[in-house]
């Protein structure tokens, strides 16, 4: 038989077993009483002779080779009875390698997913943007921003650069489909064709897109997503062909891709070509050919471009902007808003340094994950302190066990158990422990990326900050998986830590003499109290472990000052009860008239009390910016660059086109003059808001109210009122300066409008989601085939920009608290285990008539003089770290001197009480228990 | 009536049942009895010593075990020899003898028999 069918066949070989010796015993007897014994006699003499029936058969056992397996279930079954009767040992030590596991299997996964993940698109890795490198703000070294080309200059890098290839352009572009009289909103992208060949997937019906099609009267063909042609058009294999109207214009349907092809990401449900409007200047993305490196590729494109430029190699911003562009492609009139470059300051033209023109690429990768690198290291810093105090703890726990199990394992050993036998009991206690934290420390992951998720949840929508870049990858918390190289890498060291831990205490008995172990020596009644006299190591743990948790502590609590800042910072409007949405009117029909009509019909609702709308909301994306002058522009060509102080620089504030009632709706102040809400005079010039800042700026004197400027029109506009400053781009965004003008005053609002629908802001009295299907209701009854797209409220858009600052304070908060729940368990099992060490010195000395006042000083001074060190640690340690917190903070210094105080101090107050509770039990000590103790 | 016994040195347990079960299938209880009763009573096995042994040869293939119907009317657990076991036995007692021999020449050396 097999020892594995032995295994299985267990209880039927014990009985076996049983009966051939009982057998064996019968047999003896009754030959003794064949001899003349009498029964009685004759089966004790049997027994007597056989020996033990159970010595025999643990002998018998043993031969069997089942011991191993044996021996396992005996050691984990005492090691289980051995937790049952320390349930609080068990209990802290199962808690902190669960939170220690669960925490930060948790992070690593979601760090090892955004920083790691590659984008989903073949060779992602050579995919560049096209940079300049300029001065870095501090002053120290060079930093990127974009920079735009013009279609001159794409032509000729195309045909000369070697580097790079398949250079092209890529934008958002979100369309409105009629399809069956429904009206359906899909976000797509717009892109060289150049571009799309470079991924080198092949599309799954029909063909890509090609080169000629970007020149306007070629580009009205449309590739579509395995997604959306899924949905909108039923799977329909014969799809090529098919017309179908975006925006009012007739695309003929080329391809399909699969659904393996994402680009920039999930969310993209078309391509088509891209159109360069004349004159403008984008940001150009290309591959890396094979070999070429992001430097020599930086380096060959410098060259060219520096070549083209001559004379005029330097830096400009912004680009000046372009005449009418083609119909289609973007709003004529007022506010020609070139495509803005993402994310790049608003640099002044007039300082910007005129240095020679130097390019550098960079890759997609890095420019998605640039922004999130500072917080995602941090965290791992984070993580790693709180790994540290956990496996710190870990040891300071089984150590302590171990040392008080001396006794017992002393006289296991004096009866006989081998030495291999001790330290296998001890391992087994140790892998029942970590097996029992690492089983808690799963569930608490799983629960951990859970809540990681939701919390960085952002509405998938491209129109709304936080931007990352225009047409990058939605950040895709959501996607994110538990790593299982993160779970077995923290499993596997607490395992490490347990072990080794677990072992000391089991060694160390077999290196001495077992027997002198058994009077177990507490120390000398003589001398110092000293609570780590024969354990520095824990000493030493324990301050480091307080230092870490301090540190934490402070971080955490800087974050969290800097996002009740955050919170707290005035918008400029009031966002509570405010519904946002877009009404989508297909082939054109949304007209300024239809606007306003719908605008009165909302109004009139119960529970409406103010309806507005206009061309971008706070926290959207892109930014509209105009050139203001205090005298008309040129009329002829585009303007010249502006020369520092020359006679008419001009402003470039941020503009908004709104509607009359629009700033009453989301109720921004007016501090001086008139609001919009009544057109201006006939004959008299088209009224203008400007805000505080630009007041402030003194662009218009001192007092701007009447002044008259100009736009890129000849006729002029007049100030006609001061409001308060909004903050469009974010609550941690300073305002700059920004005016409002109306869109009956815009010449060509009725193509503005039916290009990019304006946003609603309708204020209700109750939660504004109870409204949407009322609102929808009359949005069809004014026009059976418009539809409501994009909605939210204000409060919901607002709580979407700070996904990332509230995603990295509850993370760091998180992670902090748990370093200190960690540190105070430390403390406590340290007090607690030295405690019981020296019961019998404290009963002497209270034996000698120490007050309980006195002991418990003396042990509160030991663990004070710790804290006070570890805390002290910390804070330094914080100090000279909290600088890498300063990209994540708003409001609030590095330094700031009320968290560190509060901080250390609630830490300190905490440590306290939890040395108060053992020490307090070391004043209850009765002296005659103590001293009979030995 | 006693007789002189002899420790049984070291291994030569697990020899001494393989001879027996060699004979023929037997019971543990008749193989201690046998062993008693062929040696002249000079070998008497600890009966705590018999079992483990007996398992240990059964671990190691040299035994195979049935459970039969013995004199008693009872089950009995009967081990006979298998061929590994007859071939261990015939090697040890080979061993044995070649030993025993070996010590009867040096014990029986006479002071003439020296060169």
């Amino acid at each position: 038989m097999t020892w594995w069918q032995r295994l299985r066949n267990r209880d039927r070989l014990e009985y076996e077993l049983d009966a051939e010796l009982r057998d064996h015993l019968e047999r003896l007897a009754a030959d003794y009483v064949a001899a003349g014994m009498a029964p009685d006699a004759a089966r004790r003499k049997a027994r007597l002779e056989f020996g033990g029936l159970d010595q025999v058969k643990e002998v018998c056992r043993d031969e069997r080779g089942l011991g191993f397996v044996d021996d396992l279930s005996q050691d984990v079954r005492y090691a289980l009875r051995g937790f049952g009767k320390a349930p609080g040992f068990a209990a802290i030590a199962i808690s902190t390698l669960a939170l220690g596991i669960g925490a930060n299997s948790a992070i690593f996964s979601a760090v090892n997913a955004v920083l790691l993940r590659s984008l989903p698109y073949a060779h992602a890795e050579q995919f560049v943007r096209l940079f300049e490198e300029v001065d870095a703000e501090n002053g120290a070294g060079t930093a990127v921003r974009p920079t735009g080309i013009t279609k001159t200059e794409l032509d000729e890098l195309r045909a000369r650069a070697k580097t790079v290839t398949d250079l092209g352009v890529f934008v958002p572009r979100t369309v409105t489909l009629d399809r069956r009289g429904e009206t359906i909103r899909l976000s797509g992208i717009a892109l060289s064709p150049a571009l799309m060949e470079a991924f080198g997937a092949q599309p799954m019906i029909g063909r890509l897109l090609e080169r000629r099609e970007e020149s306007a009267g070629l580009n009205r063909v449309l590739i579509l997503s395995h997604g959306a042609w899924r949905r909108h058009f039923d799977s329909n294999p014969q799809i090529l062909g098919t017309v179908v109207s975006l925006d009012g214009d007739q695309y003929s349907v080329v391809g399909v891709m699969p659904s393996s092809f994402q680009f920039p990401d999930a969310e993209a449900q078309f391509w088509t070509p891209f159109i360069w409007p004349a004159m403008a200047r984008l940001i150009v993305s290309g591959r890396l050919a094979d070999g070429a490196s992001i430097r020599t590729a930086s380096d060959e494109v410098t060259n060219i471009l520096r070549q083209m430029r001559g004379g005029a190699a330097y830096a400009t911003w912004p680009p000046p902007p372009p005449p009418p562009p083609p119909p289609g492609m973007a709003p004529k009139g007022m506010p020609p808003a070139p495509p803005p470059p993402s994310g790049a300051a608003a640099a002044d033209p007039q300082t910007t340094a005129r240095k020679p023109l130097r390019i550098r690429f960079v890759g997609f990768q890095q420019e998605l994950v640039a922004p999130i690198k500072p917080a995602l290291l941090v965290m791992t810093v984070a993580v790693a302190f709180v790994l540290l105090i956990g496996c710190a703890n870990m040891a300071g726990l089984l150590l302590a066990r171990g040392a008080a199990r001396q006794r017992e394992l002393a006289v296991r050993a004096a009866l006989g158990a081998g030495r291999s036998r001790l330290i296998r009991q001890v391992l087994t206690e140790s892998l029942v422990l970590a097996l029992a934290g690492g089983a808690a420390g799963t569930a608490l992951a799983f629960g951990g990326i859970r809540l990681l998720q939701s919390l960085g949840a952002v509405l998938p929508r491209r129109d709304l900050r936080p931007a990352f870049y225009p047409a990058f990858s939605l950040p895709r918390l959501s996607e994110i998986g538990l790593d299982i190289s993160a779970l077995q890498f923290t499993l596997g060291l607490s395992l490490l830590t347990g072990l080794i831990f677990g072992l000391l205490p089991a060694l160390r008995l077999s290196r001495s003499d077992r027997t002198d172990l058994l009077p177990e020596p507490s120390g000398s009644a003589v001398g110092g109290f000293d609570l780590f006299r024969r354990h520095r190591i824990r000493g030493v743990l324990i301050v480091a472990e307080i230092a870490l948790a301090t540190v934490l502590f402070i971080g955490g609590g800087l974050l969290i000052h800097s996002f009740v800042k955050l919170s707290s910072v005035q918008p400029g409007y009031d966002p509570d009860n405010v519904l946002t949405f877009q009404v989508v009117v297909p082939q054109g029909g949304s007209t300024l008239a239809l606007l306003d009509d719908l605008a009165t019909r909302l109004r009139s609702l119960p529970g409406v009390t103010a309806v507005g709308y206009a061309d971008k909301l706070p926290m959207s994306v892109g930014r509209g910016v105009v050139p203001l002058r205090k005298t008309p522009a040129p009329l002829a060509g585009p303007p010249p660059p502006p020369t520092p102080g020359g006679d008419n620089p001009p402003e470039f504030p941020d503009l908004r086109i709104v509607s009359r009632a629009y700033l009453d709706a989301m109720k921004i102040p007016i501090i001086q003059g008139r609001s919009l809400e009544h057109a201006s005079a006939s004959g008299s010039p088209r009224a203008m808001l400007i805000n505080r800042t630009l007041a402030r700026s003194g662009f218009l004197g001192a007092d701007p109210i009447g002044a008259q400027i100009y736009g890129s029109g000849p006729a002029p506009w007049e100030v006609v009122g001061i409001v308060e400053d909004v903050r469009q781009l974010g609550l941690d965004v300073q305002p700059g300066s920004q005016v409002f003008i109306a869109y009956d005053d815009v010449p060509s609002a009725a193509g503005i409008v039916a290009t990019s629908p304006p946003y609603f802001t309708v204020r209700t009295e109750s939660d504004p989601r109870a409204f949407v299907s009322s609102i929808r209701a009359v949005v069809e009854q004014l026009d059976a085939r418009a539809a409501l797209d994009n909605v939210a409220t204000m409060d919901q858009v607002i709580s979407n920009s700070m996904v990332r600052p509230r995603l990295n304070t509850v993370i760091v908060a998180t992670f902090a608290a748990l370093a200190v729940v960690l540190a105070v368990i430390g403390i406590y099992g340290v007090v607690s285990f030295a405690v019981v060490q020296r019961t019998r010195e404290i009963g002497v000395r209270v034996a000698l008539g120490a007050r309980r006042s006195q002991v418990l000083g003396l042990v509160m001074r030991q663990t004070m003089v710790v804290t006070a060190i570890g805390i002290g640690v910390g804070v330094a340690g914080g100090v000279a770290v909290t600088r890498y917190l300063s990209g994540m903070l708003f409001g609030v210094t590095p330094l700031d001197p009320l968290t560190f105080i509060a901080a250390s101090t609630a830490f300190a107050a905490v440590a306290i009480v939890s040395a108060l509770i053992p020490a307090r039990r070391a004043t209850m000590v009765d002296p005659m228990i103590a001293l009979r103790s030995e | 009536m006693t007789t002189p016994k002899s420790d049984l040195p070291q291994g030569t347990l697990d020899l001494l049942i393989l001879r027996i079960v060699a004979l023929g299938p037997i019971h543990g209880y008749a193989i201690a009895q046998r062993l008693q009763q062929v040696s002249k009573d000079v070998v008497q096995v600890q009966q705590g010593s018999l079992y483990p042994a007996l398992h240990r040869l059964e671990n190691r293939k040299l035994l195979a075990a049935t459970w039969k119907s013995s004199d008693t009317g009872r089950d009995a657990k009967f081990y006979r020899l298998t061929s590994r076991g007859r071939a261990q036995l015939e090697e040890e007692t080979a061993n044995w003898e070649r030993l025993a021999e070996g010590i009867r020449l040096i014990l029986r050396i006479a002071q003439g028999d020296l060169p």
